[in-house]
């Protein structure tokens, strides 16, 4: 009998078994496992996200200063175009709230938002963390937008004091949306490693590059109107049956910092 | 052999939290390197293969990606298992110099 053949007759079987107890305990207690490791990690991860945002943004200023003014030009000509609409959209805003009261109707209610903050990128880049768990209110299936009302996920799975957020890059995501202003409804569905598509749009239907993709009001759990992405191009699927859209996401997970969870 | 394990296993598990939290602020074309995966690779192909060190980097670099991940609990103990028993097998076929390992 040969020597590897007794190594793996003395070890090969015991580490076989081992490893599918591993491997069944592992999937069994998968979730126990998980909040242990989350609620062990939380205070280190919150601390290296914290630190890895400051040295990020110190850097940048180092390390590319003409793109960090070009930038800073960008947004000032931004801030100045948003100041001219934003006084366009108060004046809408006073027509408005005079049509409401005239027909007896207050305005509509927004949404109830707590602020939680994000601790880490999950290997894959289409799921992310926050330090915020079930303890503090958060459950699964709630939406989670930045300040300026993106989209940015939907909580998968809430532990005691963190949980995981599916953006909507991630395979698991499928809900349904709109083209804004053309009303054109689709199933935004996350393609892994930060792509997503819109598909099941209607043959028929004008998609063009830049349309706007919001969240929909009828058919889906997500909070209505918030911007998801803009079309980059659009595919004719299985002989005229429905169009796809490819999408490019608002954000990325890496720039996002401060975030909010719709708690009505 | 007890010590080296832990140690791997503390390594394996900062190195996870630093790259899942501290780079990814820092993406190389967009991609944030698995430190993980990087550390069991360079286990296995600088270990001596008369001891399982690889194997324990693997199983414990497997677990741990395993339980930040959403899929299947063992998918990332299985390829990381698999690599490292490819770079062995291709170690002791084709490769000769056995002095260059460090870990025991």
């Amino acid at each position: 009998m040969s020597t590897r053949f007794i190594f793996l007759k003395k070890y090969g079987i015991g580490v076989g078994l081992a490893l599918l107890f591993l491997l069944i305990g592992g999937n069994m207690f998968f979730a126990k496992v998980r909040e242990v490791t989350f609620r062990a990690s939380l205070p280190l991860q919150s601390l290296l996200w914290k630190s890895g945002a400051s040295v990020a943004q110190f850097s940048e200023g180092i390390l590319y200063p003409s793109a960090l003014s070009k930038e800073a030009q960008y947004l000032r000509d931004e801030q100045s175009l948003l100041i001219s609409e934003l006084l366009s959209l108060q004046d809408i805003k006073r027509e408005y709230e005079l049509l409401l009261q005239s027909i007896g109707n207050g305005l509509p209610e927004d949404f109830r938002l707590q602020r939680v903050d994000m601790i880490g990128i999950v290997p894959g880049g289409d799921m992310i963390l926050i330090g915020q768990g079930r303890e503090e209110g958060v459950h699964a299936g709630m939406s989670v937008i930045t300040s300026g009302r993106v989209f940015v996920g939907v909580v998968k799975e809430a532990f005691p004091h963190a949980s995981t957020i599916l953006l909507p890059s991630h395979k698991d995501f499928a809900y349904d949306t709109r083209i804004a202003e053309k009303n054109v409804m689709g199933v935004v569905q996350g393609a892994g490693q930060g792509r997503a598509s819109m598909e099941f749009l209607p043959p028929d239907a004008l998609i063009e590059t830049g349309d706007i993709i919001v969240t929909n009001r009828i058919g889906s759990v997500l909070p209505p109107n918030l911007f998801i992405g803009v079309v980059r191009e659009t595919q004719q699927v299985d002989v005229e049956s429905f169009q796809r859209a490819h999408i490019d996401l608002t954000f990325s997970p890496r720039s996002l910092e401060l975030l909010f969870l719709v708690v009505e | 052999m007890l010590k080296t394990g832990i140690g791997i296993t503390i390594l394996l598990c900062v190195a996870f939290l630093v790259q899942s939290s501290f780079f990814a602020h820092f993406p190389i074309y967009g991609v944030t390197p698995n430190l993980v995966l990087l550390l069991v690779l360079g286990i296995a192909l600088f270990s001596d293969e008369r001891y399982p060190t690889d194997i324990i980097a693997a199983l414990a670099g497997g677990v741990i990606l395993d339980t930040f991940s959403s899929s299947f609990f063992g998918i990332w103990i299985g390829v990381l298992l698999a690599l490292v028993l490819g770079i062995r097998f291709f170690i002791r076929k084709y490769v000769r110099l056995s002095s260059f390992s460090i870990f025991s």
